[in-house]
């Protein structure tokens, strides 16, 4: 958009009259000379609008609450005019900047791109949009001001805080992703190494191929590994937190819960989730599933009422054997608090009573 | 330097507006004011030479009065003793006519400049406050402190007003200088020019000042990174006006309206009149006691005595007040310290300092205006291998060692852009490089050609002498 002065206009009418009218070149000319500088100039700040444009180098963003991040964008200049001075801000609101880098003021000379970094982050979890890009600039004279706005969307999501919180997988069911010291989980199917046979080998476990060829007996030795698929359910029933410590509680509940869910994607494991909240999300194990579920817990919010069921005892049943079930309500977020208060360095699902195992504490 | 710079044009600009603007108008209206036939000059050499001296002066008075900090009063004491020293110089000159014309003119230059330069040296303070913050400190500085920046924001929506009275003024004074046929030689004709080009300047100034002020309050200072090409943008748009409109324009109107037409063309046949004398009657006066408006009667001499004592006390204290008013400043401790301390002398050392500061950096060489900047053209060239390389689906090798031989020719084209050689995307690479006329470029051309085309890679040799021929070109 160019807004003009209404002077501008005014001059234009009178030079316009008078140049219309006057018999005199001198008196032509000076009008003709105003109209011209008008015009150049209006042309000037005319190009210079249609050829600024933004572009950001990603459309989706996500970041952890509380951590920074880096926003990019580049501002081009399609045009062989320059941008004297160019004003740049790109919204960004409910955001912490740090050192005002979403605004600033340069200088875009002739076809020339300019890539703006900054730093941000924020206090929230939840859906953020960054933009649009808002840029202000006029023509040379500052007679036409260009004060426009450049769709330039970017989608951010804020994902719950990162808490001190350690959750060591309990096997399972052998044969999976996590390794394990126990040769009870061993797997058949991927074999580590061979070693010389000892007495007491079983002679299914010896390599007869590798034995014939070096003339000597050897034993294969296989990988113990187990898995553990992960099920997590939160309880963001208001009734069931206290009032005056609800909103911190509840906030801490859906941190613990995002803490899990990022660890079953650290090990590879299926991840499941329900809560007692907004819409009701179910969603059961599933591989690669973490990056959903964490979505999730970035714009989940509580729900009315109390929670009137034991969810251990309603979803045992419907989960895979072997399910890690963690369970994060106000209690264990009490719980958590206590270990925190005292300090405690091993603060983890287990002790804070957060995992369970086939319906019982682990 | 550029502040230098800044002060000194913008200096310039009083002057040359308020100069330009009196001389014109005294100019073109010569050949009315002056009465040939009584041989009376009001207008002439000695007043042109009077006003640009005047102008001059002016200039650096208003600067010494801003610097000294000296009160608004003090303007008519100055103009006062002013004129009354170019009214002496006119005595010694002989010019008896001249001050007729020169008093008003005078005052009016006076004022003209006091009224412009006062715009200027608000935004001298305004950013000598803001000299040490930058950032968040300077928003937070303004958020507290905003008085300087309301009252520069105040003045130059006046001094838009102002100018543009100028403007009309200009204007007014064109029109019914040639409806009256007044003066217009290429002297006054360059003098006008000198005027709009000057406004438009100010104009220009004022919206820098604006921009100064809006940017401070979100914490950005220098906001112009290139003063001298934003100047020389703004010199072009006015010559390129100023040529269109020469070659446009002419004495034939696309509207014509008869009344104005008429009257010019009266205006050429018309000859001169003959000044006649007339002889008038005496006039008959019956009763010349109750013409004067006298009534006969008995004076009261009490009341006669209390009105004169009332007169001449009234008279006394006023010529007192106006001599206190006038001769008070060169008793006051000010005046004794500024001449004492010698700061005239100082004054007019820094302004011989700041006008060679001026003309040094108006003429010397910018190093900034060859500096390379990120293109669109070289981002597009990437893309465009980019393109390539997919449709073409060279071996791992070969797409990384053109990824890299890119990277190199986008500095290039950088480079070029930076230097008017503008790269477009229907050229081959080494049709580009054929515009530099160069040796090396035309080695790197062929050089990354071969490479495009070539399924071989380059030999180390090969790609270490395309490098240096890049390199060579960006460093010379």
């Amino acid at each position: 958009m160019i807004k003009v002065s209404p002077l501008v206009y005014i001059s234009t009418a009178l030079c316009l009259t008078f140049f219309l009218v006057s018999p005199y070149r001198l008196v032509q000319f000076i009008c003709l000379g105003i109209l011209f500088v008008f015009l150049i100039s209006f042309l000037y700040a005319k190009v210079l609008s249609r050829s600024i444009k933004a572009e950001r180098n990603t459309e989706k963003l996500k970041l952890a609450c509380k951590e920074h991040s880096e926003i990019s964008f580049t501002i081009k200049n399609y045009s062989p005019l320059t941008a004297q001075i160019l004003y740049f801000f790109d919204d960004i609101p409910y955001f912490q900047v740090f050192d005002d880098g979403n605004k600033g003021v340069t200088r875009l000379r002739p076809h020339e791109i300019q890539k703006i970094n900054y730093e941000v982050t924020s206090r929230d979890r939840g859906l953020f949009h960054a933009g649009p890009v808002r840029f202000r600039t006029s023509d040379p004279l500052g007679l036409f001001l260009i004060d426009m706005q450049v769709p330039c969307p970017l989608e951010i999501t804020v994902r719950p805080a990162r808490i001190k919180l350690i959750t060591e997988a309990v096997p399972g069911f052998p044969q999976g992703s996590i390794k394990i010291n126990n040769p009870c989980y061993e797997d058949i199917t991927m074999r580590r190494s061979i070693r010389e046979y000892m007495n007491g080998d079983e002679q299914k476990r010896i390599n007869w191929r590798a034995s014939a060829k070096f003339n000597n007996l050897f034993t294969n030795q296989y990988e113990d590994s187990f898995d553990a698929p992960f099920f997590v359910f939160l309880n963001l029933a208001e009734e069931d937190y206290e009032l005056h410590t609800r909103q911190y509680h509840m906030e801490k509940a859906i941190e613990i819960a995002a803490n899990i869910v990022e660890k079953s994607r650290v090990l590879r494991q299926r991840c499941g989730f329900a809560a007692f909240a907004e819409g009701f999300p179910y969603l059961p194990p599933h591989q690669n599933q973490s990056d959903n579920i964490l979505d999730i817990l970035s714009v989940i919010k509580s729900a009315h009422g109390k929670i009137n069921y034991d969810p251990v005892k309603r979803f045992q049943h419907q989960l895979p054997h072997g399910t890690l079930l963690f369970v994060v309500g106000p209690d264990e977020v009490e719980a958590y608090y206590l270990k925190v208060e005292a300090n405690k360095e091993d603060i983890n699902t287990q002790n804070v009573g957060i995992m369970r195992k086939y319906g019982r504490n682990v | 330097m550029e502040g230098t710079f800044n002060r000194i044009l913008e200096r310039f600009l009083v002057f040359s507006i308020a100069v330009s603007l009196i001389l014109t108008a005294t100019g073109v209206f010569s050949t009315v004011i002056n009465k040939a036939e009584f041989e009376v000059e009001y207008v002439n050499i000695f007043t042109y030479i009077i006003f640009l001296v005047s102008g001059l002066i002016f200039t650096l008075v208003l600067q010494i009065f801003a610097l000294e900090k000296i009160k608004s009063s003090m303007h008519i004491v100055f103009i006062f003793f002013y004129i009354v020293i170019v009214l002496i110089i006119a005595a010694v000159f002989g010019q008896g006519y001249t001050p007729y014309a020169l008093i008003p003119f005078l005052i009016i230059e006076y004022f003209i400049e006091a009224g412009i330069n006062d715009m200027f040296i608000l935004h001298d303070r305004f950013l000598y406050e803001c000299e040490n913050l930058e950032g968040k400190d300077l928003e937070t500085y303004l958020f507290h402190n905003n008085l300087s920046a309301i009252d520069l924001t105040e003045k130059t929506k006046g001094q838009q007003a102002v100018l543009f009275g100028l403007c009309v003024s200009m204007f007014i004074i064109i029109v019914f200088g040639k409806l009256s046929e007044g003066l217009f030689n290429p002297i006054i004709i360059a003098l006008i020019l000198i005027f709009y080009l000057s406004v438009l300047l100010c104009y220009f100034m004022l919206g820098l000042f604006r921009n100064d002020i809006f940017y401070a309050f979100l914490g950005f200072k220098n906001i112009v990174k290139d003063r001298k090409r934003l100047f020389r943008s703004v010199f072009l748009i006015f010559l390129i006006s100023v040529g269109a409109a020469a070659v446009i324009s002419s004495d034939n109107p696309l509207i014509k309206i008869h009344y104005v037409e008429d009257y010019r063309d009266n205006q050429k046949q018309k000859q001169q009149p003959h000044y006649e004398e007339k002889v008038f009657a005496e006039p008959i006066i019956e009763n010349p006691n109750e013409f004067l408006g006298l009534q006969e009667g008995k004076p009261n001499w009490i009341i006669e005595f209390i009105y004169s004592l009332i007169k001449y006390a009234a008279i006394v204290s006023l010529a007192g007040g106006l001599i206190y008013f006038f001769v008070r400043p060169f008793f006051t401790n000010h005046w004794r310290i500024y001449w004492s301390e010698g700061r005239l002398i100082k004054f007019l050392h820094d302004v011989w300092e700041d006008i060679k500061l001026f003309f040094h950096f108006m003429f010397s060489k910018d190093s900034k205006t060859n500096e390379e900047y990120s293109t669109v053209q070289s981002k597009k060239f990437h893309e465009s291998m980019m393109d390539f390389l997919k449709k073409t689906k060279r071996t791992k090798e070969k797409e990384a060692e053109i990824d890299r031989l890119t990277k190199h020719f986008m500095k290039l084209i950088d480079w070029g852009e930076s230097h008017k050689i503008k790269y477009r995307p229907n050229l081959a690479p080494a049709e580009y490089t054929a515009l530099f006329k160069n040796e090396n470029a035309e080695t790197a051309g062929s050089l990354f050609e071969k490479a495009l085309y070539d399924k071989n890679v380059l030999n180390a040799e090969e790609e270490k002498s395309f490098i240096t021929a890049i390199q060579n070109i960006i460093r010379n």
